[in-house]
């Protein structure tokens, strides 16, 4: 930090603590003043961990029920197998909305990995695009996602309260596969059903990854394809991002 | 719930109030312009067998002054009023915006006065708006009142979101004999009144006052009913100019109509 | 000098503006009163946002540094702006710093008030608003009339016409074309952009992430392709922790537009982290005063810094539905316009804000943290009646006042005050 970047942080705070008539942090601190949630915490952490299958299918119920008024398709499915054949004729059916020739990108993630998208679509001779690990030639995977029509994410949780996918972002799994592409599907397994977003936060700051990745640089909630009404209030699906949204629940055989 | 000659209005009545005389609080507007309400809210103690007290003396709450900004002005008239009815029992107003001055803005005007501040937190306690002094304190609805035709209802905001009253006016209109309640659209929505609000800002009071009597047209009542005389004032000036025949009338009438 | 009443009386006069406005509280107004009802908490939990926020500023001090160690430590670079001027500076330091030659903007009323756009456009760099509503209103060379709905004055046909002659497409007037010929125009925009800037809705002190939301996704867009991100915060947009954001943003969204979450929510701490390929390669967070340590001074205005721009009074409030943004002539306009407005640009100069509402209190019970508007509208009329020393608020009007005086001389005595209710019987037959 500069000298004058260090002054100007100390006048501003100046400022406001004359304005709350202290002049000085006078004892106060984070810790002591914000921080008490451990407790309660604990008790969200405990609920989700012994969440049982029976459950997590009523949240599954939940997700789908709130999905409907946003436009948000959820697909429950057996198995990987019937992902891929799901997403594989998605991408036979849709036009391409920014190339000529239909593309897809995705994750590099276990799941997607055992989708074998790539195989699937060979045959319909639709490229699966996903990150280069060693960021060769960064501007060639943006291009990708531009063109594509499909990007196929995984998500970290889903939340049924709100039908909101949470996605963090980690080498491999950027966010313009969930961002540019003119559909966007989403796989998860079952067991990333969660309730609320109060347990979202909680998992991320208090669960197993907290202290190792905590919500990492860019942690984004999406609940639906992008949308608008800001003509004559009208509601119009695909302003900036996806026009449509997919979500595959692997119940898990 | 209870029928007036049923219920035995004695002295023996367990809430404070009940068989004591009532002090009318009458309202600035209804006293200098609008007698009649003045005289049904009396009609109604009557048929209800308690004696009124109305203090010769009153004058206004303040409100008016507040409202524009003026609290030393605002303050004379507040501790003027404490002094007259500080030593009522049970004060009863029909107008929600008043009661809601001396309950919600009586304590913010004295709050630097030692004398006056514990008054009128005392005083809020024990003045009440008429509908929810019949409906929540006397706990009676039926006044043996007749009326047929179709009455929708106007809430004031200060009665409304000051005083939390919504449901007691409209089931004094329900047990009205031959009346039947009909809802207009946002019956909550302000009808452009504002104090000196319609005063200085004429044009968009009128528009608002347009909307409220559209929607009070749209209902399709005979008669607009509620409980403070400065929205009813405006919203039957404007009916009028509409050249429509609906009248807009304080619940107190209602109350005692008797056809 | 009445620019509030000429431009109210052309809004109530302008049809197509009625009928949106009236539409928009039709819909959002009530679509957020019963998205309140469907809180798990109830609609109590308002009641709770109102402390947390309370909380939140009267420790703003130790939120603020809290937020900025945490931001450095992400790799993100944060500044002190004490006024408009700071900030416009540092972001055009920012953009010289990394020849930027194009902006693309996300909806920040923010960046409204410190007049950012002018500034960057008089240093050649082309700058776009990518909120279709603001885009709208860009291209129009206008105002936005509303936080959530910028455009909500313009009728689609009119847009038509602007989109045909700005982006030379045939003229079309259904939202949908209208809307996927802005999505392609703007697309072109975010991918060469070098620099997105956004606002933040709300910064999470112990994490030191800013939680930005949007529906269309124009925020997403702005914060991961180009290389420079700069987000402009006003210093008392912090929360605490992630558990006050649990409450306030599921708040937020409710009052806003009636949803349960906005449609995208970015939590952002800094630039990108090694072995991604995409998010800002440099990350700003410009933290804003401008007039607001002054209103966090005053203990009667203080609540008015738990607004979270959500719009949800402008959704409510029938003063606001028939005279429309632009009769408040500021960047805030409804309810928390007619507060925050004249605390940070002059009371004096924004009188008719004060004094043209009715109290009527449905801002009030429409927040979604129970700011209490009416509250703080008297104690401006009261600053305007006699005047204030520490606002510098001169009397409004000695004849008013001495009308007063006279008002209350004659309340004093029966009789006098018999002889005002002769009088106003005269006024009003």
């Amino acid at each position: 930090m500069n000298p004058e970047h260090i002054s100007n942080q100390s006048t501003f705070l100046r400022k406001i603590r004359t304005a709350l008539g202290q002049p000085a942090a006078n004892g106060r601190n984070f810790y002591d003043l914000f921080s008490g949630a451990r407790i309660e915490s604990s008790v969200l952490l405990n609920r989700i961990k012994s969440r049982s299958a029976v459950d997590r299918k009523l949240l599954l119920d939940r997700l789908i029920h709130e999905g409907n008024p946003l436009n948000l398709k959820v697909v429950p499915v057996p198995t990987a197998a019937d992902t891929a054949q799901a997403i594989a004729e998605l991408a036979r059916d849709r036009s391409p909305e920014w190339s000529d020739a239909r593309s897809l990108v995705a994750w590099r993630h276990p799941l997607i990995d055992s989708l074998n998208l790539s195989e699937r679509l060979k045959s319909q001779g639709i490229p699966v695009y996903m990150p280069d690990p060693d960021l060769a030639d960064p501007g060639l995977f943006r291009l990708r996602a531009q063109t594509a029509l499909i990007g196929v994410t995984s998500a970290d949780y889903c939340i049924a309260e709100s039908a909101s996918l949470v996605l963090k972002t980690r080498p491999g799994q950027p966010r313009m596969v969930s961002l540019l592409p003119s559909i966007h599907v989403a796989v998860i397994t079952e067991d990333r059903m969660i309730e609320s977003l109060k347990e979202c936060y909680a998992l991320v700051k208090w669960g197993p990854d907290a202290e190792k990745e905590g919500l990492t640089c860019c942690m984004t909630l999406i609940s639906g394809p992008s949308k608008t009404a800001d003509i004559e209030a009208v509601m119009v699906h695909g302003a900036h991002g996806p026009r449509e949204m997919i979500i595959y629940v692997i119940s898990g055989a | 719930m209870q029928n007036l000659s049923a219920i035995n209005w004695g002295r023996d009545a367990a809430v404070p109030g009940y068989g004591r005389p009532i002090t009318l609080f009458v309202q600035c507007l209804v006293d200098s312009l609008y007698p009649g309400v003045k005289e049904a809210v009396e009609k109604i103690f009557l048929r209800l067998g308690l004696d009124v007290l109305c203090p010769r003396d009153q004058t206004c709450c303040g409100q008016p002054a507040f409202n524009a900004g003026y609290r030393k002005e605002a303050r004379n008239a507040a501790a003027r009023f404490i002094d007259i009815f500080g030593d009522a029992e049970t004060i009863v107003c029909p107008s929600g915006s008043c009661v809601n001055m001396v309950r919600h803005h009586y304590p913010l005007l004295f709050e630097n006065d030692p004398k006056y501040y514990p008054k009128a937190i005392d005083l809020g306690r024990r003045i009440f708006e008429l509908s929810e002094f019949l409906v929540d304190v006397l706990q009676v609805v039926d006044l043996g009142a007749a009326f047929s035709g179709r009455v929708t209802y106007h809430d004031s905001c200060h009665l409304l979101r000051g005083l939390s009253v919504r449901s007691q006016p409209r089931r004094l209109i329900q047990n009205v004999k031959g009346a039947i309640l009909v809802e207009m659209k946002d019956s909550d929505r302000c009808c452009g009144f504002g104090g000196s609000f319609f005063l200085k800002y004429p044009d968009i009071s009128a528009a608002m006052a347009a909307d409220k009597v559209n929607a009070v047209i749209g209902s399709g009542a005979d008669v607009v009913v509620g409980c403070d005389m400065g929205c009813l004032m405006r919203i039957q000036k404007h009916l009028t100019c509409l050249g429509s025949g609906i009248q807009a009338l304080h619940i107190a009438q209602l109350l005692t109509m008797n056809s | 000098m009445q620019p509030y009443i000429d431009e109210a009386r052309k809004a109530i006069s302008n049809f197509v503006l009625q009928a949106a406005l009236a539409n928009l509280q039709d819909r959002l107004g009530k679509g957020a009163a019963a998205a309140y009802l469907n809180l798990p908490e109830g609609p109590e939990l308002r009641l709770k946002a109102h402390d947390l926020r309370m909380q939140a500023i009267n420790n703003l001090d130790v939120l603020l540094e809290t937020l900025a160690v945490q931001v450095e430590k992400n790799g993100g670079r944060v500044i002190f702006a004490e006024d408009a001027k700071a900030a416009v500076g540092a972001c055009r330091e920012i953009a010289r710093k990394h020849g930027v030659r194009a902006v693309v903007k996300g909806k920040s009323m923010v960046t409204e008030e410190i007049g950012l756009n002018a500034s960057l456009i008089a240093d050649g760099i082309e700058v776009t608003e990518t909120d279709l509503g603001e885009y709208i209103v860009q291209l129009a060379a206008e105002h936005p009339s509303h936080i959530i709905a910028p455009a909500i004055h313009k009728t689609r046909n009119e847009i038509g016409t602007l989109f045909a002659e700005k982006l030379g497409i045939p003229y079309g007037n259904d939202p949908p074309t209208l809307t996927w010929a802005a999505r392609k125009a703007l697309r072109e925009k975010f991918l060469a952009a070098d620099m997105g800037i956004t606002g933040c809705n709300l910064a999470c002190a112990e994490t030191g992430h800013i939680a930005i939301l949007s529906n269309e996704g124009n925020i997403r867009m702005a914060t991961t392709l180009p290389s420079v991100h700069v987000a402009i915060m006003g210093m008392e947009r912090v929360a605490a922790t992630l558990e006050d954001h649990d409450v306030l943003l599921r708040l937020l969204s409710r009052g806003a537009a009636g949803q349960k979450m906005a449609g995208y929510v970015s939590h952002i701490s800094g630039p990108r982290r090694p072995g991604h390929s995409d998010g800002s390669e440099n990350y700003y967070l410009i933290i804003l005063d401008n007039g607001r340590s002054r209103i966090l001074a005053d203990e009667r205005f203080r609540e008015i810094l738990c607004c979270i721009r959500c719009g949800a009074c402008l959704n409510v409030c029938p003063v606001y539905a028939k005279i429309g943004g632009h009769a408040y002539g500021s960047t805030y306009c409804g309810p928390v316009g007619a507060v925050v407005t004249p605390l940070l640009t002059g009371v004096n100069r924004s009188r008719d804000l004060c004094l043209g509402e009715t109290l009527c209190g449905a801002c009030r019970e429409a927040c979604p943290v129970h700011i209490d508007i009416p509250r703080m509208l008297l104690e401006l009329r009261s600053m305007l009646a006699d005047g204030d020393a520490s606002w510098q608020v001169r009397r409004n009007s000695l004849l008013e006042k001495a009308g007063w005086m006279i008002w209350s001389w004659m309340m004093q005595d029966r009789r006098r005050y018999e002889l005002g209710a002769r009088l106003m019987k005269r006024i009003f037959p």
